[in-house]
């Protein structure tokens, strides 16, 4: 087993679960989940996630070469985020194909902003995975 | 049953099983002798623990979705057990994280650190009890 699939189902599911927290705590849960079925919740998350875990390796691969895990987090959430938002705005377009008018500019638009919210969660992810990596030597110590 | 409802019983016995493997597996490894073969089944149970944490918070937004307009608030008791759970389930993928890399970077690990290694599983074993009592008063609240 290698370290990327717990790292990336681990930045996929705290995103997750920090936004349903917000969410719930800011009233809105409710609402938003109403407005999306089963299957487009589920093909949200798994876009998340591929994309998530292809960034993650990408991350691991270049950390060592490239300057440590939050400059590598910086770069690959930013392309996290990009690849998201079009992922979600593909599955939007596609389960509600009368508001493609809408998505595909919000999409194009939306880009430069998921690129700076994707390098900020990822150079916070990439601060936490630096702790757990720091953590891994005290557990294998002899 | 209508489509509804046969998605959401899929949905919840998807989200069950999840928990099922988490948990049953991570007792199986506490459960381990403290030696070198600790390690292949570890890896092979992080695999498993991964997938399935991945599945029960994709599933658990999914039965969250089941009560659409009608979510209980925040304020109630039963919000605050629903973020006191999901609080528990962060601090579970938290405190995973450094023994699923430990693991990943270690095929036989050493008796010491076999030793705490299982010690982890068992505390994770317990984190992810804790999830499902407070998941089992939610489903009856």
């Amino acid at each position: 087993m290698t370290a990327t699939w717990p790292l990336a189902t681990f930045h996929t599911t705290l995103l997750a679960l920090v936004t349903v927290v917000l969410a719930y705590r800011g009233g809105g849960l409710g609402e938003a989940l109403s407005g999306l079925s089963t299957l487009a919740g589920f093909a949200l998350f798994g876009v998340l996630w591929a994309t998530t875990t292809y960034t993650t390796r990408r991350a691991l691969r270049d950390a060592p070469v490239r300057g440590g895990m939050v400059r590598m987090g910086v770069r690959w959430g930013a392309v996290n985020g990009a690849l998201f938002l079009w992922g979600a705005s593909a599955i939007l377009a596609a389960t509600q194909p009368a508001g493609i008018l809408f998505i595909v500019p919000i999409a194009v638009l939306g880009t430069f902003v998921a690129l700076v919210v994707g390098a900020v969660i990822g150079a916070l992810f990439g601060i936490v995975d630096t702790a757990a990596f720091g953590a891994v030597r005290w557990i294998v110590r002899n | 049953m209508d489509v509804h409802e046969v998605t959401t019983v899929g949905v919840r016995s998807l989200h069950v099983a999840a928990m099922a493997v988490a948990l049953g597996g991570a007792v199986l490894v506490a459960l381990l002798p403290a030696d070198g073969s600790l390690g292949r089944v570890a890896a092979r149970y992080e695999l498993a623990f991964w997938t399935a944490a991945g599945v029960l918070v994709m599933t658990g937004v999914g039965n969250l979705a089941a009560f659409g307009q009608g979510l209980p608030p925040p304020s109630s008791d039963w919000g605050t057990a629903l973020v006191a759970k999901l609080g528990a389930v962060a601090l579970l993928m938290l405190v995973s994280l450094p023994r699923a890399l430990a693991v990943a970077g270690l095929e036989a690990p050493a008796h010491a650190a076999a030793a705490r290694i299982r010690a982890m599983y068992a505390g994770t074993a317990a984190l992810l009890a804790a999830v499902t009592a407070l998941a089992v008063w939610l489903a009856h609240a």
